[in-house]
């Protein structure tokens, strides 16, 4: 990665953003995650860039364990993590504590699973139409 | 402007009749919207109380995709993000996939590129200007002239890239082709002619008493406000935030060129489109200094056919003309990337459209919305 990265935990990812915060790096430009399936964990990834000083960028990686990953939301000290975090919610089913009511960004409410993972199965034509779940209704 | 306006929240007062709020769904399907893009505005009579925006009906799994392909298939894909803007996204896609892999493409291709991106930032503001003026009322009048101009430049891609929209020009370590005898002539002629039409169109526009009634006060975003939600390109610098990623990060040749950022003062829907209008002009001072910088030799660097990139990340990101387009790659040194991740600055940009739009009236949420420029191609990918 271009620029300093830091590695922090989810236990103190809000402090180390507080810091680099008051150090002057008031954008956070880029929120996303990675699934790493290999070693059975999610990172997210956060780019910071400082308007000011025209500084950056400086990320921040959090690992978390692939089976119910949770993050601290940075939505109370940055609000661009709104649709971001929003966004990795819907494609790779991170929780954000801190931000209650999260909602799917861009597919519907019902949809199930989370298309990004890299175990996800498409729910293409190959799979038979079961006619005991047409008969149910 | 009357008060009321400027107010967060319409006011109840309890000697009067209370009514309830309207709830009203503005698209998907609505030409205000420019594209598959639903707003749901609470109203109190004709001012908005609430606004939520919807997104994903243009949602095609881009990244999802872009995960299946080789890095230089992923080139044509990045046309349908932002496909007004296509030789812009290219060439971020490829200064992320040059990052990755530590290559450096060769002069000409450089000023190639800042020529191509530049001509589309034209194109781009040309098309968000006159669709504004049509959010407006004035129904495809300046569109009209905002096309023909637009329609010269797709011309010029159409003759260096083979095509007007889709253009799939950039290549990991430069571009697919070199500019074709004569162009550079027909690039100048154009814009030495453009300042005539700018002029022109500013006197159809700027000091137009509909045009301002309608834009001055409108959607007002703070400075700081902006900044905390990563608001970027031209209405972060409506807002008054001197920050252009072409002199901040300085990538490419763009410091050796002689231009100056147009930064608003209030950050109204007036601002954005005048920050547009002077942006223009800007380009077209770079255009002339890469015409004149432009250096003979090859515009691809040495990069092996089979594209293999180190094992590692990068985030590669430009000034595109809707502001920052970034791209993340992660690469687990096979030829297709591990993860692709678009920045999209127009669906950041939406991130404070609430904001904007409560306490205005409906049809202002609609120029407001214009204002900010989203493609829903790059905001849903």
């Amino acid at each position: 990665m271009n620029g300093e990265v830091r590695q922090v935990t989810a236990q103190d990812l809000l402090a180390e953003v507080g810091r680099l915060q008051a150090a002057g790096f008031d954008y956070l430009s880029l929120v996303t995650a990675v699934d790493f399936i290999a070693e059975d964990q999610i990172e997210l990834v956060y780019c910071f860039y400082s308007i000011a000083s025209r500084k950056g960028p400086v990320t921040l990686k959090l690992r978390l364990p692939r089976t119910a990953p949770r993050a601290p939301s940075l939505l109370p000290l940055f609000r661009s993590a709104d649709l971001q975090e929003r966004e990795i919610y819907d494609l790779f089913g991170v929780e954000f504590e801190g931000r209650p009511g999260i909602k799917r960004l861009l597919l519907w409410d019902t949809f199930q699973g989370h298309p990004l993972r890299k175990d996800f199965q498409p729910d293409d034509d190959d799979r038979p139409v079961i006619m005991d779940e047409r008969r149910g209704q | 402007m009357d008060e009321h306006m400027s107010a967060n929240a319409p006011a109840h007062d309890p000697e009067l009749l209370d009514t309830d709020l309207l709830e009203l769904s503005i698209g998907p399907q609505h030409p205000s919207t420019h594209g598959v893009f639903r707003m749901v505005a609470k109203l109190d009579g004709e001012n908005i109380a609430a606004l939520e925006p919807v997104f994903g009906y243009l949602h095609r799994c881009h990244e999802k995709i872009g995960e299946s392909l080789t890095y230089l298939q992923n080139m044509p894909m990045t046309d349908r993000l932002d496909y007004i803007c296509g030789p812009a996204n290219n060439i971020a896609y490829a200064i992320a996939a040059e990052k990755l892999a530590g290559i450096q493409p060769p002069e000409r291709a450089e000023y190639i590129r800042v020529i191509m991106t530049e001509l589309t930032r034209l194109v781009n503001h040309l098309l968000l200007v006159g669709f504004l003026t049509n959010d407006l009322g004035a129904f495809f009048t300046p569109v009209l002239y905002a096309f023909r101009e637009r329609e010269k430049i797709l011309d010029i891609f159409e003759a260096i890239t083979g095509g007007r929209m889709c253009t799939n020009y950039a290549r990991i370590g430069g571009v697919a082709r070199d500019f074709p005898e004569g162009i550079t002539a027909e690039i100048r002629t154009l814009i030495d002619a453009f300042p005539r039409f700018l002029d022109e169109f500013e006197l159809l526009l700027s000091e137009n008493e509909i045009l301002q009634n309608r834009c001055v006060g409108t959607g007002v975003l703070a400075a700081a406000a902006a900044v905390n939600a990563g608001i970027s390109g031209p209405v972060l610098r409506a807002s008054g935030v001197n920050y252009d990623i072409r002199k901040a990060d300085g990538y490419s040749i763009y410091p050796r060129f002689d231009f100056r950022v147009p930064v608003g003062q209030t950050g109204d829907t007036y601002d954005r489109y005048l920050v547009r209008i002077c942006e223009m002009r800007e380009s077209l001072k770079i255009l002339r200094q890469a015409l004149a910088g432009l250096p003979d030799g090859p515009v691809q660097a040495k990069v092996p056919k089979l594209f293999k990139p180190p094992r590692g990340d990068a985030y590669g990101r430009i000034e595109g003309p809707k502001g920052e387009l970034g791209f993340y790659l992660v690469s687990d040194g096979s030829t297709k990337p591990f993860r692709y991740k678009v920045r999209p600055p127009s669906l950041i940009n939406l991130t404070l459209l609430e904001e904007m739009c409560v306490g205005h009236k409906i049809a202002d949420a609609v120029i407001i919305l214009g204002s900010i420029d989203i493609v829903l191609g790059e905001v849903d990918r």
